[in-house]
């Protein structure tokens, strides 16, 4: 019902929560020019062929914005329903599905960042209980061996390596990692330190968030 | 049956515990010792380029067919290559009949993943003529048997295949718009970078495996697979999701990683001699 902005060192956050009325939880979340919808449902229904007798079973849906799912869609999704996986308490809900669905609204280059980010607030809107939040990163190495954090698809074409990275909300440490391009140790490091600042100012964009959603001038249903 | 197959039986979980606690793995190994590799190349004949590979019992099977394609307009002087992994029920009981499952899929974008970031083949290479014919490489990774970390013997497999490769000789008529293969003159693609995978499975916040058997991936929570190059740079990490890690450990993965890139290429050099 509201947005909100983050400090801007890095690029600008935004994010609106239930933007969605028919799903249990849901969150529009944009990182610069790179715009995902993530909504969650659940725990609910499942099939008789994905019931698990001590756990949720759970499920990623990713669309793009633009063409078909292809096999890039479907390791995305992979991605991302390994990193949930392991921040939701599965165990509390036996014999039930959660399905979180993110649809791609516009591309700048950080899909899997805002994926990943949107999830997490999708999931706290839902009030699915998690271990921690988590916070996705990208960085990307210029040529001049500069390191941007939350780069543009421009300045990404530009580069030589790019990576992301996802923290958990405790200790921030690492729960995910996708490198693309070549990095010595030291760039490798010197990205990973540089994430993990970065995450520190997400994860507080996100309580922001909340604090907002639970005021007490506001109502909610 | 043995006791210790009966408990395996009824309780894989303890049972797996009780050799970790000894530091050793049930097959024998140490927490951090590898399988033993087999390569063999040029295993199919009506391939361009193949190489069965072994870890252990994982059992990979890589065939590379080469074929003439027209370039895209946005890279007119560029070849293709298209890695393609499968994963049959004959490997293991968790793949189902159908199209790629997760696994399949997951290993296919790592395999592109790895070529393009760590550059290599330079896909100008693989071009004939400008704007007209340009060599598609399609490398079909097949997994025979399935006992853990596919992604290092998948990566073997397709560096093994590529460096087998013998791609023949085209000479195209202009006038005519023909372009006429030579079978008989053949030549091998240069590769410009050998990349090594190394995954490992995080058990729990103190141990961690390496070179893991699908026993490992079951009673680990996730894996870890960092690619080096022969210069000790990390061409690409892989975690999806799994047990958190501290970034320390992952400077003790890059450094075991690259003990075991020198020994792979060198298995494969001595392969290809031959």
């Amino acid at each position: 019902m509201h947005i909100c902005y983050s400090s801007s060192k890095m690029a600008k956050h935004a994010c609106q929560l239930n933007f969605l009325s028919r799903s249990d939880g849901s969150a529009l979340y944009s990182i610069g020019n790179t715009v995902a919808l993530a909504s969650v449902n659940g725990p609910g229904e499942v099939k008789k062929s994905n019931r698990h007798y001590n756990r949720s079973h759970l499920e990623v849906c990713y669309s793009p914005s633009t063409g078909q799912s292809m096999i890039g869609e479907r390791t995305l999704e992979s991605v991302i329903l390994h990193t949930v996986e392991q921040v939701i308490l599965v165990h509390l809900h036996p014999r039930t599905a959660t399905n979180v669905t993110i649809q791609e609204m516009q591309s700048d280059g950080l899909a899997l960042s805002t994926s990943v980010n949107a999830t997490c607030l999708a999931l706290l809107d839902a009030g699915v209980q998690m271990k921690s939040p988590f916070a996705a990163v990208t960085c990307c190495l210029t040529p001049s061996g500069t390191i941007i954090i939350e780069p543009t698809e421009a300045e990404l074409k530009e580069s030589e390596a790019l990576a992301t990275f996802v923290f958990d909300g405790q200790a921030l440490n690492v729960l995910s990692a996708h490198q693309e391009g070549c990095l010595d140790s030291e760039n490798f490091y010197a990205c990973l330190r540089k994430c993990q600042t970065a995450a520190k100012d997400v994860l507080n964009f996100y309580r922001r968030i909340m604090e907002e959603k639970y005021s007490s001038d506001k109502s909610y249903n | 049956m043995t006791t210790m197959d009966i408990w395996k039986t009824f309780e894989p979980d303890t049972y797996y515990k009780s050799f970790l606690e000894k530091n050793k793995r049930p097959d024998g190994r140490g927490l951090m010792s590898v399988r033993p590799i087999t390569v063999k190349v040029g295993t199919i004949t009506t391939a361009d380029g193949s190489s069965t590979v072994r870890v252990g019992h994982t059992t990979v099977i890589c065939g590379i067919k080469a074929e003439i394609a027209t370039p895209v307009l946005r890279n007119p002087n560029q070849g293709f290559i298209v890695p393609n992994v499968e994963l049959y029920p004959c490997c293991s009981h968790m793949f189902k009949i159908g199209p790629p499952g997760e696994k399949a899929m997951a290993t296919s974008q790592f395999l592109k993943n790895v070529i393009s970031s760590a550059k290599v083949l330079d896909l100008t290479d693989l071009c004939i003529v400008h704007n007209k014919l340009a060599w598609c490489l399609y490398c079909d990774v097949v997994c025979i048997n399935y006992d853990g970390n596919l992604y290092d013997a998948a990566l073997i497999a397709l560096m093994a295949a590529l460096q087998n490769v013998k791609l023949p000789a085209v000479s195209y008529d202009e006038e005519n718009d023909k372009a006429s293969v030579d079978i008989e003159r053949t030549l091998p693609i240069t590769l410009k970078a050998r990349p090594v995978a190394s995954t490992f499975t995080v058990y729990s916040d103190s141990i961690q495996l390496m070179d893991p058997t699908a026993e490992d991936e079951t009673q680990g929570s996730g894996e870890v697979t960092v690619v080096l190059l022969e210069n000790g740079s990390l061409c690409t990490t892989h975690k999806p999701g799994g047990q958190l890690i501290l970034p320390n450990i992952l400077d003790t993965f890059v450094d075991l990683a690259k003990q075991r890139v020198h020994a792979v290429n060198t298995l494969i050099g001595k392969e290809i001699n031959e």
